[in-house]
Order: structure tokens, then sequence, then C-alpha cells
């Protein structure tokens, strides 16, 4: 009696059994619950991939910093063709697609990119606090949408979050360095930098815009086979093993 | 279409709590609070590590500050500079990871069903982190060597942390088990500080938990010996160089 009490007095500080050794019908039962509810968060990764195509078009997501929806920081796209209202100051950083037009008065700051062929129009003097507004046709050309009372930029700002494919894909802004060769020495050439974005065929978009623009929905959907086969097979197992015993 | 981070979150908590209670069962309750504790410090631990590492230039998750254009911002639920939902979603790739070995290969050493189980998990994170990249709930900047936008360096680090994690969870709770190159070394340390000399096998759970919390601690400092070279090594041979910090 003495002995089974010590006994006792020791057992209570050890695990209770039956909590770590569950029969095998609750483990077995267990294991199923959890190999289900990850095969259902492959699927539900399956799903998200193919919703994320879209995004993963654009090589240079990956690094690009997300802008807030509601107004128009540095680093902002325009969309190709856009006409820009006069009096818009562009943030800087602004990239600005071949055809765009830039009437009288556009602010460029320092830092924007203008391709070849966009039409910079001569500075004209300020017209006056408050600034001028757009002409008739640039009104018409913004059709209904344009809001009474609207500043300039909010044309900007609304062409910017209305059109969800921007024409041109672009890269984060590198600087370049400028070098200087003096009169009787070698040049050296500077060593390349690594580029900001993954290259080659370690670009997700690159992988994403192969295969007819589903690379990645391929890809994804055939990593998401494989990953419920291997829980299936789990499953499986424990299935017969329950059966059997 | 972006998938928000807010979704991914939301779905993550909901998810762990309905997998948390069938792991409850297949584990058993103590062995899988012991497991769930332990997964959550050793990768909380890896992944405040990564984000510092790089001071925040490397590697990080999507914060208010830095992702206004979503509802909330970014994560809700933080634990320092990684969000709870990482950390779960570790926990439950470890834990599926560790099942499914056991379950495949019953017999195998604990070696090879680690080997397993971070296989599995490569699996499954090689699924995850093109989505999760995509959608920047996080952000890879590491200077390296990637493959679809994921830094080997990432991959490598999750079949480590899950091998090391499992092999020691193997080790010390179900199978309760002295290494015999490391018996001198936990004699002379751990098990002084617990008191005991016993073999894992004959001490109580809550000695068996320390043991399990500081041999998972050991495990972390062979983590950093293993990633440690591994990155310089990616460094050097990288095919993406690091956006400035103030990009």
């Amino acid at each position: 009696m003495a002995n089974k009490r010590i006994e006792l007095e020791q057992y209570k500080h050890y695990v209770n059994l039956l909590d770590e050794e569950p029969n095998r019908k609750t483990v077995r039962r267990g294991f199923v619950s959890c190999a289900i509810l990850l095969a259902l968060l492959v699927v539900g990764f399956m799903v998200l991939g193919f919703i994320s195509t879209p995004l993963a078009k654009n090589p240079s997501n990956i690094t690009q910093k997300p802008q807030p929806a509601s107004s128009t920081p540095s680093g902002t796209q325009v969309p190709g063709g856009t006409q820009l209202p006069s009096g818009t100051q562009l943030p800087s950083g602004t990239q600005l697609p071949s055809g765009t037009q830039l009437p009288s008065g556009t602010e460029l700051p320092s830092g924007t990119q203008l391709p070849s062929g966009t039409e910079v129009p001569t500075p004209t003097p300020s017209p006056g606090p408050g600034g001028r507004a757009p002409t008739g046709k640039l009104v018409s050309d913004a059709g209904s949408a344009w809001p009474l009372g609207a500043v300039p930029g909010d044309l900007l700002a609304q062409a910017t979050s209305t059109s969800p494919t921007p024409v041109e894909i672009t890269a984060p802004a590198t600087s370049s360095p400028t070098s200087v060769t003096s009169p009787g020495k070698p040049t050296k050439t500077p060593a390349k930098p690594l580029p900001e974005t993954t290259t080659g065929v370690g670009n997700l978009g690159n992988m994403t815009n192969g295969a007819g623009t589903r690379g990645l929905a391929i890809y994804v959907l055939v990593l998401g086979i494989a990953m419920l086969v291997v829980i299936y097979m789990g499953v499986r197992r424990v299935r017969v093993e329950g059966t059997s015993k | 279409m972006k998938a928000n981070v807010i979704v991914f979150e939301a779905a993550t908590l909901i998810f762990f709590l309905i997998f948390y209670h069938g792991s409850s069962r297949a584990m058993g309750k103590s062995r899988n609070r012991a497991f769930f504790t332990g997964a959550l410090l050793f990768s909380l631990v890896i992944e405040t590590v990564a984000v510092l590492g790089g001071v925040m230039n490397f590697y990080w998750y999507s914060q208010n500050s830095y992702y206004k254009h979503y509802p909330l911002g970014g994560y809700i639920i933080w634990l320092g500079l990684v969000p709870l939902a990482a950390c779960l979603l570790w926990y439950m790739v470890a834990a599926i990871s560790q099942m499914l070995s056991s379950v495949l290969i019953p017999k195998a050493k604990v070696w090879s069903k680690s080997a397993l189980a971070g296989g599995i998990a490569v699996g499954f994170y090689l699924l995850i982190e093109p989505i999760a990249v995509t959608n920047h709930w996080w952000t890879w900047n590491l200077k390296s060597f990637y493959i679809i936008d994921i830094p080997l360096v990432g991959l490598l680090g999750v079949f480590a942390s899950v091998f090391l994690f499992n092999a020691v969870y193997t080790l010390t709770v179900l199978e309760a088990k002295d290494q015999k190159t490391l018996k001198k070394f936990e004699d002379k340390t751990y098990k002084r500080f617990l008191k005991t000399n016993h073999h894992p096998a004959n001490m109580t759970w809550r000695q068996l938990q320390w043991l399990f919390l500081c041999r998972l601690l050991m495990s972390l400092v062979v983590f950093a010996a293993f990633m440690a070279p591994v990155i310089v090594i990616f460094w050097a041979v990288a095919n993406r160089g690091q956006i400035p910090p103030n990009w």
C-alpha cells in the first residue's frame, strides 16, 4: 500500500498517458482532419495563384513599392495616351509612356523620365495663383468622370487608379554612374552592378508570361497536385492501418 | 486582382484553430502543446533574425507604414518584427510534415524522417512563396541567387529549420533519447541546470519540456552555423542585388 502511494505520488509528476498516447482511432481521426485542412490550404493557395497571375505578369512587381490608392506619389505610372491637363504637377519619379501629351504649364520635377517622342512644350509664364482650368478639349476628353471643382492632379490620380494595366513595365530607377576619364591613363570599366530585379529564368514574371501567360497557373497547379498526392498517400496509409488492425 | 494580406492573416488564424484541435488528437495534448510552443519560438527567432539581419532590408513583412493601401495597413497581430500568421503557418507546415513523414516511413531512422519532413515543408513553401511575394505579404530583397523570385537561401532555410526542429522533437519528446556524441556536453550543461542526470526516457514531463527547449536553443546555433556560409556563398554568386534602403 505504501509502495502504491509512493508510485502514485511519483506518477503525478509524469504526463497523463491517456493524453499523450491517445487511442489509435483518435490519432487517426486527428491526422486525417489535419491532412484535410492542409489539403484545403493547398487548394486555397492554388486559387490564390490563379488570381495573382495578372500581378505576377509584371516582372518588377516584386521589387516595386506598393502605392497608396488615394494619391499620386513618386513612381507613378501614367498610362499611354493619357492627356494631362495644363498646370498638372507631376511628382518626382513619374514615368511617362511614349505618346503622352504634355500641355503647357506642366511642371516636370527632377527624376521624371521622358521617353522618346514625348512632346514637351516650352515653359510659359505661370497663370497666377489658383492655376488655370483645363481647356475644353481636355475636359471633354476626360468625359463625365471629371469631377466638378476638381483640382489639377485629380485627373492623373483618376487615370492611374482606373486603368489597371499600365502600358509600360517599369524597372526601379537606377542611377547610371558617370565615369570621368583622364587622358593617358587606362580607362577602368566599372564593375557591373547586380540588377535590382531577378533576371533570367529566376524571374517570376518571366515564368508567368511563359506558356501563353499561364506559366504561374501551370506551376501552381502541378505543385499543388503533387502536394495533394503526398497528403493523400499519408491519409491512405493511415486508413489502411486502421482497417487492418 | 490582389490577395490582401488581411485575407491571408484571417485565413491562417482560422486554419490554425482547426489544425490545433486536430493535431492535439493526432499527437496528444501535451506533446502538441510542446510542439506548438517550440515551433512558435523557433520560427519567431529565425524570422526575427532574418528581418534584423539585413537591418530590415533583405527580408520584411508588410508593415502599416509601408502598406497603407491595405484596408488595415499590413498585418494586424505582430510578435515584434514578425507577424503571428507567419509563425502559425510555419507551425502548421512543420507539424503536417512531421506527421506525414512518420506515417510514410514509420520504420526509418530519425534523420531520414526529418529529412523527408524538411522536403515536404519545402514543397509547401514552393507553393506559398511565389504567391506571398507577388501579393507583397512579405518581401525578399537579399542579395542572393533567386529562382522564380524566391532566394535559394530561403528555401534552404525552410529545409534546415524543419529538419532540425523535427529531429529535436523526435529525439526528445517522441523517442526520448540521449545522443551519444552530445551526452557529455548535455550532462555538463543543461542537465546540470535541470538538476537531473537521468536518461530522457526517465525524466518527468516538465524536465523533458525544458530539455526540449534547451535542445531547440542548441539547434538554433547549428542552424545559424549552417546558414551563415550558405548566405555568404549565395551572396557571392548572386543573380539579384539589393535595392537601397530608401527605395
